[in-house]
């Protein structure tokens, strides 16, 4: 255990063992960063790398935990060194916890899986929309199960997309069906009982209609379903968003585009979220007020939208600037709003 | 710090242009603040890891802000200083210190390479980050280096017969030895070579040349092994002259250059710091042995185009020539009147009408023994390696082959080369002296035309085709066409050693058409 920033455990006696080692690389590292506080980096020492020091050694033994402190220490002075996540305090702290939740893998590549996880962290923090907190309970949830530093990079691609990233939906979905069957269950919410062939069924309908949930897309049947708003997405750049002014979207090529002057981001919504990622527009595409036929969807000046046999009126959407759809979800703008409205057919 | 080592330069982030149906790549994901250095498959991107070793070297090890490994993508600038035309060029490509390259390649060929240059000039400490790049610790390196001084024994080097087996023993075959540990080692340090005893110079010989040591007929293989020695000059005193043979043995000298004092400010720092880089060397630059051996391999299959191989060639023939060496054409060579002490100046002074400042020959005392030649063959598959290309280039030949043969090729001072003007300092810039020996061979190679006119080498071809099914009247055929090619040779006045090969070649060929004829008709 360490307190206060004392250090105590396996991290004192693998700093202790190769102490001219580990001071040579702080001289040089803050001599090529003079911001290198002494003090944080002790701090960080005690509070991150010191308890996944304790939870490898007991996994693994003190010689793995030595590999994983060499690492951690180097991934350490450049972290404070060069003052990353300062944005995101609560990142180092999750970190810490995913890294003792995959404690048994470490060892294996330590420096590059420590790096990533990380990086995946700061997409979380950074992606609006996105929830780190729950990415990390569900992987410290998930961390017994992984076999292999891949197996861990998969599923937290698909707990990243779950999570609210929904950019990955494609890739996560491809990495579910590589993944055991049980452990693609357990990512997916379902019994752990599913076969593969189960699993595969499940992801393909997922794949077609992005707001089905996994028990749904088991059970192979089509539920009950109502339109409703699944999103309002985007911001008044003056309140953190990216628009200046209200957007517009249109679709082009199968996606929804959301415009405002000559900058374009390509929207990317399901059940677990949305987010924008930059993309370029094509000119050729034009906004309208009408989303295109072959998307299934229609909406009426005063707000009426149809989408086969369902219909709702969404009173907000009277005077609308735009419309596009794919063939499972509506985007709509209108006049005094920076956010873009989603419709889409969704589970009662 | 390390972090940057390991950084990937990202590109300046581009608009995505809206896809069809993108499969949003997942390594954004993973890519952030913190650079992640991809496992290193061995099948490719090992020369990646020796160049970022080199990198990591002369950033953060070596104080060495030399550049005299020049490349260059296109026509440098250059400027010129002070009433002796001191030339500085700018190059325009990547280019590299000897000091760190050298050492670092031939740690992948496993060679021996020599540190020469005055005290206290990191020759050692060099050597020891090649053993702690090979995966050796420092406190293994520093134990195993072999110091070199007057009353260094045989024993001293190679190890001591166990007293109990001297006393127990009653025949040879039980004698038992506790060798020296460095006798084990993958990378072999041996300093200041030159204050050994030259009866232990004949066992660190057997030891660097078979790679074997022997005590009382007990024989200890060692492992393939990069040698790393050191030589001060002689000012110090208690030095030996190095016998010709293990001097032979070294495969490539790299020079310890000055310190340049501008530079004084990273010793400071050094100091106040207490940074020893031997001890931090990053883990991403650390080669196993099945590395080494795996990039061994892949220089070895570097490929020397047949126009470069050929210029090798001609340059090579250069230099063993000598008319007055012998009676018999096979004997006139400088090797022939070496054996005999003949005096080499006189035999030089007695070549009358040959152009000596013109034939680069008259600049050597020796020729280039095939030792010599295959270490430059593999010292450049290795720089061109090393530079990331699949084949070796002239430039690649032409910046590494002097220092492969800055011992090899001994120089003869007295040549009137040397005393024309600017040309006196090749007596003492020997890497430059070779350099431009090599750029001497090339013009007179491109004069001569022989990329495109050169029937001795497409002989040579139509003989490697082989002689099966060959008629006797095609045999008569390139007899006389070899004959005629002799007769033009023979109309020339001079004979310089750039001819003396070509002929033996001739012979050579005559003989084999001859004795085929012969067989032909016997059948």
């Amino acid at each position: 255990m360490n307190d206060g920033g004392i250090i105590k455990g396996a991290l004192a006696a693998i700093l202790e063992a190769g102490r001219d080692r580990f001071n040579t690389a702080f001289a040089r590292s803050r001599r090529v960063r003079p911001g290198l506080d002494p003090e944080a980096f002790g701090r960080f020492l005690a509070q991150s790398v010191a308890p996944v020091a304790d939870a490898v050694a007991g996994e693994s033994g003190m010689d793995a935990a030595g590999d994983v402190v060499d690492e951690l220490y180097e991934t350490g002075l450049e972290v404070v060194g060069r003052n990353l996540f300062a944005r995101e305090p609560a990142l180092v702290e999750e970190w810490t916890r995913m890294l003792i939740a995959v404690a048994g893998l470490l060892p294996r590549e330590p420096g590059r899986l420590a790096r990533v996880l990380a990086n995946v962290l700061h997409q979380l923090h950074t992606t609006a929309g996105a929830r780190p907190d729950e990415w990390v309970a569900t992987m410290e949830k998930l961390g017994p199960v992984f076999t292999d530093v891949r197996m861990c990079m998969n599923v937290g691609m698909a707990v990243a997309w779950q999570a609210g990233m929904a950019q990955y939906r494609e890739s996560a979905l491809d990495a579910l069906t590589g993944l055991p069957p049980d452990v693609s269950a357990r990512v997916l919410g379902l019994p752990v009982s599913v076969n593969e062939e189960e699993v595969a069924r499940c992801v393909e309908m997922m794949r077609q209609d992005p707001w089905m949930s996994a028990e749904s897309a088991l059970s192979g049947e089509q539920p009950r379903r109502e339109l409703g708003l699944v999103g309002r997405i985007g911001a008044f750049r003056g309140f953190g968003g990216d628009f200046p002014v209200p957007p517009l979207v249109k679709e082009q090529d199968g996606m929804l585009l959301v415009c405002v002057e000559e900058d374009a981001w390509m929207l990317h919504a399901d059940r677990f979220g949305a987010v924008f990622t930059r993309a370029v527009a094509d000119d050729n595409t034009k906004i309208s007020k009408r989303p295109h036929a072959g998307s299934g969807f229609s909406i009426s000046p005063t707000g009426k939208v149809k989408k086969d046999r369902l219909q709702k009126r969404f009173p907000e959407f009277a005077g609308i600037t735009s419309a596009a759809a794919t063939p499972a979800t509506l985007a709509v703008t209108v006049p005094y709003s920076h956010a873009v409205l989603l419709v889409a057919a969704v589970e009662q | 710090m390390f972090g940057f080592f390991q950084k990937v330069s990202e590109s300046p982030t581009n608009p995505q242009r809206a896809p069809k149906r993108k499969r949003f790549d997942v390594a954004d994901l993973y890519s952030g603040p913190l650079a992640t250095a991809e496992k290193v498959d061995t099948a490719v991107g090992l020369d990646e890891k020796l160049r970022q070793a080199y990198f990591w070297i002369v950033n953060n090890a070596i104080i060495s802000p030399y550049y005299d490994v020049e490349y260059n993508a296109e026509p440098p600038r250059t400027f010129v200083f002070g009433d002796q035309k001191a030339r500085v060029t700018l190059p325009t490509d990547q280019s590299y210190s000897s000091f760190v390259l050298l050492p670092l390649l031939n740690l992948v060929l496993r060679r021996r390479c020599l540190f020469i240059g005055g005290p206290g000039r990191g020759k050692t400490a060099s050597a020891m980050l090649m053993g702690i790049l090979a995966g050796y610790s420092v406190k293994e390196m520093k134990r195993s280096i072999q110091h070199g001084q007057p009353q260094m024994t045989i024993a001293d080097l190679l190890g001591n017969p166990l007293p109990s087996a001297l006393v127990n023993a009653k025949s040879m075959d039980e004698m038992q030895i506790a060798w020296r540990t460095w006798l084990s080692m993958r990378v072999k340090i041996i300093d200041e070579y030159n204050r050994i005893p030259t009866r232990t110079q004949s066992a660190l010989l057997t030891v660097m040349a078979d790679n074997y040591a022997e005590i009382l007929d007990q024989v200890y293989e060692c492992p393939e092994a990069a040698w790393y020695l050191t030589a001060n000059d002689d000012a110090g005193g208690g030095t030996y002259q190095v016998i010709e043979a293990l001097r032979d043995r070294i495969d490539v000298v790299v020079q310890a250059l000055h310190f340049n004092t501008r530079f004084i400010g990273e010793l400071l720092i050094r100091i106040e710091e207490n940074i020893k880089p031997e001890e931090v060397v990053p883990k991403q630059v650390i080669f196993s042995e099945a590395e080494i051996s795996a990039m061994h391999k892949q220089v070895l299959a570097v490929e020397v185009p047949a126009p470069l191989l050929r210029r090798l060639e001609f340059f090579a023939s250069n230099f063993e020539f000598l008319e007055s060496g012998g009676e018999q054409l096979e004997y006139r060579t400088k090797d022939t009147a070496k054996l005999a002490g003949t005096d080499l100046r006189r035999l030089f002074a007695t070549e009358t009408g040959k152009d000596q400042v013109k034939d680069i020959g008259s600049q050597t005392l020796n020729g280039l023994s095939v030792r010599a030649m295959m270490t430059v063959l593999a010292f450049v598959k290795a720089m061109a390696y090393f530079r990331g290309a699949d084949e070796v280039a002239l430039e690649d030949m032409r910046q590494i082959a002097p220092f492969v043969l800055h011992e090899k090729l001994v120089q003869n001072q007295d040549s009137p080369y040397f005393e024309q003007p600017g040309k006196h300092v090749y007596r003492s810039d020997k890497v430059s002296w070779i350099r431009q020996l090599f750029d001497l061979s090339c013009s007179e190679y491109d004069r001569l035309g022989l990329d495109d006119n050169d029937p001795v080498a497409r002989m040579n071809e139509e003989f490697a085709k082989g002689l099966e099914g060959l008629s006797e009247a095609d045999t008569r055929k390139r007899l006389v066409r070899i004959e005629q090619v002799l007769d033009e040779l023979s109309r020339g006045r001079k004979f310089y050693g750039s001819q003396f090969d070509d002929i033996l070649t001739l012979k050579y060929l005559h003989q084999r058409y001859t004795n085929y004829l012969a067989w032909r008709r016997t059948c």
